[in-house]
């Protein structure tokens, strides 16, 4: 599980990281087609904060991935969730870190995008 | 000048700067780093929340004896000397791996490299943006190559780097959820195909290609009900 979702997370960053380079908006996702809801799933999974209701995003990219199987999907992903913050806590890295690493940068200043990211681990 | 007047610059101080810079992950790699050590010498007192400073230096085996070292290192912001590097590899084997900047062997390891080429904003040399291509296609075929247990027709050798038990440090078969496998497939792995293979969703093996590496993106979409559910 724990592979998965890292490897499952890695490979979101790619995407992302093509499509930051690609100096289009976010509106190439969704010309990605199924590729596209796994892009949005995983966007909401691993980098979305966290809401305590369930959250219609991923519910509605379940449900357009496979209807008939949206709680198990929703329930997965949370695990991954789980799994993708565990690892980084057994090491001792707590989840703000990682979440500045994975913060959306776009709509701060270059100054800011970049010295968030490498901040101190408090 | 004369040469005794020059202000000296010695290296271990100013070495950290580029690779902070150039790689944003580099504090966790450090703080995971010295989380290995201080597993290997305090055991069960380990808490890898807390730097643990005295009982890490107090301890036999420590690599080091100043307190200071120790601290920069919790803090990521210094570059280890490959003698100290080496000492703590004897200590917590392939602990070293973790501040190999290009090293893809483990799912974490990949991970930080992904973060990486995200957070790349600059290069002492060349342009972010050619870096971030350059980084992202390697990157790819080492997501490729890592899920390969479950994605090749044969079984993967035991000298591949990308065995599970290299990976993760655990059997593959062990991680399968019990499959029903039909008569076919019985016959299939009996002529050497990979039993793993059979473990994956139809869904997720329709979606890779080995012909076009970003659908990997895709059959790790999809490859979640190998965990049940």
């Amino acid at each position: 599980m724990q592979m998965w979702a890292l490897d499952y997370a890695s490979a979101a960053t790619l995407v992302r990281a093509q499509l930051e380079l690609s100096d289009d908006s976010e509106w190439p996702v969704n010309r990605m087609g199924r590729a596209g809801v796994m892009y949005a799933l995983a966007r909401n999974t691993f980098w979305a904060p966290v809401k305590p209701k369930p959250d219609p995003v991923m519910l509605e990219g379940a449900c357009v991935l496979d209807p008939e199987r949206t709680i198990q999907i929703r329930r997965r992903l949370l695990a991954a969730r789980s799994a993708y913050y565990g690892a980084f806590a057994c090491w001792g890295i707590p989840e703000r870190a990682i979440r500045a690493l994975n913060a959306d940068n776009s709509k701060k200043t270059w100054d800011g995008a970049f010295s968030a990211a490498r901040a101190r681990i408090l | 000048m004369h040469g005794a007047e020059r202000p000296v610059r010695r290296g271990p101080k100013s070495r950290p700067a580029y690779r902070l810079w150039e790689y944003a992950t580099w504090r966790v790699r450090m703080r995971a780093w010295c989380n290995r050590i201080k597993s290997a010498l305090l055991g069960n007192a380990h808490d890898p929340t807390r730097a643990q400073t005295y009982k890490v230096v107090q301890s036999a085996q420590c690599p080091i004896d100043n307190a200071s070292t120790w601290l920069t290192w919790w803090s990521g912001d210094a570059i280890p000397r490959p003698s100290h590097v080496r000492a703590a590899e004897r200590l917590a084997p392939e602990s070293g791996t973790l501040l190999e900047l290009s090293e893809m062997a483990t799912p974490l390891l990949r991970h930080l490299v992904a973060l990486d080429i995200l957070n790349t904003k600059f290069r002492q040399a060349g342009r972010p943006s050619e870096f971030q291509r350059a980084q992202s296609e390697l990157l790819l075929t080492c997501l490729n190559g890592a899920w390969s247990p479950f994605l090749s027709a044969r079984p993967v050798g035991t000298a591949s780097r990308f065995t599970l038990e290299r990976q993760i440090g655990v059997d593959g078969l062990a991680l399968r959820h019990p499959v029903r496998v039909d008569a076919a497939g019985v016959e299939w792995i009996w002529e050497g195909g990979n039993a793993l293979r059979l473990a994956l969703p139809q869904s997720a093996l329709l979606e890779h290609s080995w012909l076009e590496p970003m659908s990997i993106f895709r059959f790790l979409g999809r490859a979640g009900d190998l965990f049940g559910g």
